[in-house]
């Protein structure tokens, strides 16, 4: 949801969530939602305590399925009721293998005795290679346990982003790239836009979106794809879950 | 001719009019455009600097083996110690470059810790004040509120970010975020160990980068209008991504990153060594870069510090660090300011040693090393309207307490807050502001005197100066 019942999620205080018992003044009760938190934890014991059950109710929620945007003037304080879905930056693993996916360039990284396509499936990223590392570490993943880190954008993630070489030499038409297989296929120069929209955005380009990405294919093919794909992985839309 | 895709972007100033405002979730950084400030008593600021350069050694130097040499049972038979000036003697096998450096250096060796475990140590050398749980995540790094101090004063042709980093991902405590301030104020940190140091981006890359960026303005202005009303996270990452291709399309930037052979052989090809050269290039391009953080990892030796087997010991760090400082005070010494050709930039830069703690005097410890001690300690200070040459409070034959204090406060030992202070004064902000708005309500002093165990004097070390 982008948002706990109770803020900040890891300083549940137990004696301030009792709505019937509530602590003496200045406190207050902590849950923006006492109610819907309780409903929660008897329908998870309900459950036998299933994650999956759980996160099934809350995703079938009406709350969760709102969109981001906000019909009328948007207040901060606001945020606690769920009254939008928050947008927010991709976590730095979350990134790091959407892009992998987006380009078809999985990595090859060791967790345990076993190799694994995504920084996700490590059992300890911190053992990625280097320049991984490096990425992540400039999107918030922390290089130790006791301090985890707000993921406030700067513009070094931007350059980043536009100068890694996780992204620069994924979108380049070799190694089996994405790019690589489009352009070795039969597509149209449309089919070929379609498609890296698709990877990359999941979805297909509005009109004014094929025309801009047309052009720069029809000027040069291999050169027009691999910009296009930076420029897509570049993008706010691919950046942000929203 | 064709334009480039800077000449249709805003000036990098209106972009950050527009706001960068995008700590996700958070409520504090729309209240806190405009802090609001109020002065907590005056402070005279000296204005004697235009830039600064802090280079922490991060682990903690042994203060009685280097800049106050005390002979103990610990000392090791091949420092080669010698008489610098009459009052100062100083190791030539931990120093060679230094050594001939010292009268533009001044040392001030009756500092006190509030700290003596590094997490919280490395905490307070960035932050400027000792940790608070309770308000942590809402304290910036000073570098930060060195950013927003100096935001006004950005020109068109700034393009480089207020403040820089070097290894600040290898401190205890990471970089620090800029809490309540708006993140367009972050320090922008170079890993020279990662390897992932700015990018030196040959013509033809420039070229790509042109290409591309001007694709994505495209695509993006295509869609513009479907996607208004979602927050203002994205909105405000198109500015950081306007600002990233500003500096990196400036050729200024990939020229500070380029380094000659004989450049880093001087320097040394490490994180202080690097880190120094990059802070020389960033002044010497003079393209908004204002103050410069190096970090210079382990120097904590509990073990074996004068063990020349050992990976990592007192003779590396030192020599390491000799020469990354003494080359760069050289470099900006022998380089007139643009500004005034009876200055150098090293009048205009000031360079300041800053260190955790001290170790502990006396003989080694049983694993030959030393360990952590906050009773007395020091700092070094150089350029920027400081006399070089001075030597400020002084420790007993040991080096375990401080007998005078060095500056007008008897009874009070100077502190990081007070390095702090002095920085503020030659950049010349005034220190005693205070930040009110805060989410916590809580006032933020640009110098706290809130200190662990009593209230605290948040005056410059004036002595520099004079």
């Amino acid at each position: 949801m982008g948002f706990g019942i109770v803020e900040p999620v890891d300083d549940f205080d137990l004696n301030r969530y009792d709505p019937k018992n509530p602590p003496p003044a200045p406190w207050t009760i902590q849950p923006s939602n006492p109610a819907l938190l309780d409903a929660l934890a008897v329908d998870f014991q309900k459950s036998n305590y299933s994650f999956k059950t759980l996160a099934r109710r809350i995703m079938k929620s009406s709350a969760y399925q709102l969109s981001s945007r906000f019909p009328g003037e948007w207040k901060e304080t606001y945020a606690p009721y769920y009254a939008r879905k928050y947008v927010r930056l991709l976590s730095a693993a979350e990134l790091h293998d959407a892009i992998a996916v987006a380009t078809a360039r999985p990595g090859n990284y060791s967790s345990g005795d076993a190799k694994v396509p995504m920084v996700q499936q490590m059992a300890e990223p911190k053992k990625a290679p280097g320049e991984v590392q490096a990425f992540m570490r400039t999107f918030g993943q922390s290089t130790r346990d006791d301090m985890p880190k707000k993921t406030a954008p700067s513009s070094l993630q931007a350059m980043v982003l536009m100068q890694s070489k996780l992204v620069t030499s994924r979108v380049l038409a070799l190694d089996n790239s994405r790019v690589q297989a489009l352009l070795a296929s039969k597509a149209s120069d449309r089919e070929l836009v379609n498609q890296l929209y698709i990877a990359t955005l999941s979805r297909r380009p509005a009109q004014a979106e094929a025309e801009v990405a047309l052009r720069a294919v029809a000027k040069d093919r291999r050169r027009g794809a691999e910009n296009l794909q930076w420029a897509l992985i570049n993008s706010p839309e691919f950046l942000f879950n929203y | 001719m064709q334009k480039r895709v800077s000449d249709i972007l805003p000036a990098r100033r209106d972009v950050l009019r527009l706001g960068g405002y995008g700590l996700l979730g958070s409520f504090a950084d729309q209240a806190l455009l405009t802090p609001r400030l109020r002065a907590a008593g005056r402070s005279h600021p000296r204005g004697t600097a235009r830039y600064a350069v802090l280079i922490e050694l991060a682990g903690a130097i042994s203060h009685l083996d280097t800049f106050d040499f005390k002979e103990s049972e610990g000392t090791p038979k091949d420092l080669d110690v010698r008489q610098v000036r009459n009052d100062l003697y100083l190791s030539h096998r931990l120093f060679p470059e230094l050594s001939k450096e010292m009268d533009r250096i001044s040392i001030v060796r009756s500092m006190w810790s509030h700290e003596v475990v590094h997490f919280r140590g490395q905490y307070y050398t960035q932050a400027g004040r000792p940790l608070n749980p309770a308000q942590a995540p809402e304290i910036p790094s000073v570098g930060s509120v060195i950013a927003h101090e100096f935001e006004a004063k950005r020109r068109d042709t700034d393009t480089f970010p207020t403040y820089i980093g070097c290894n600040l991902d290898t401190s205890g405590c990471g970089a620090l975020s800029t809490g309540f301030l708006p993140p367009r104020h972050s320090v922008v940190d170079i890993n020279f160990r990662g390897g992932s140091a700015g990018g030196d981006l040959d013509a033809e890359a420039v070229q790509l980068l042109d290409e591309r960026f001007r694709l994505l303005k495209e695509l993006d202005r295509a869609v513009a209008p479907a996607r208004a009303g979602r927050g203002a996270a994205m909105g405000a990452f198109r500015d950081y991504q306007d600002s990233a291709f500003r500096i990196l399309g400036d050729n200024r930037w990939p020229a500070a990153f380029r380094m000659s052979d004989q450049d880093k052989k001087r320097y040394g090809d490490d994180e202080v060594g690097l880190g120094c050269l990059l802070a020389r290039n960033m002044i010497m391009a003079d393209a908004g870069t204002r103050y410069i953080h190096v970090c210079h990892p382990d120097w904590d030796h509990h073990k074996n510090i004068f063990n020349h087997e050992s990976k990592s010991n007192h003779y590396i760090r030192c020599n390491q660090f000799d020469r990354a400082m003494a080359n760069l005070l050289r470099d900006l010494g022998s380089t007139p300011s643009p500004r005034d050709p009876a200055k150098t930039l090293l009048d205009e830069t000031l360079v300041v040693m800053a260190t955790e703690f001290g170790r502990t005097p006396g003989a080694l410890n049983g694993n030959a090393g030393r360990h952590h001690y906050n009773q007395c300690y020091l700092s070094l200070f150089a350029g920027g309207g400081v006399k070089g040459g001075r030597i400020i409070g002084g420790t007993d034959q040991d080096g375990i307490k401080t007998l005078d204090t060095g500056w007008k406060y008897k009874k009070m030992p100077p502190k990081t807050e007070n390095v702090y202070a002095t920085i503020y004064s030659a950049l010349g902000i005034d220190w005693r502001t205070e930040i009110t708005n805060t989410p916590s309500k809580r006032a933020y002093r640009y110098v706290d005197i809130l200190g662990a165990t009593e209230t605290l004097i948040d005056d410059e070390i004036a002595d520099l100066f004079v």
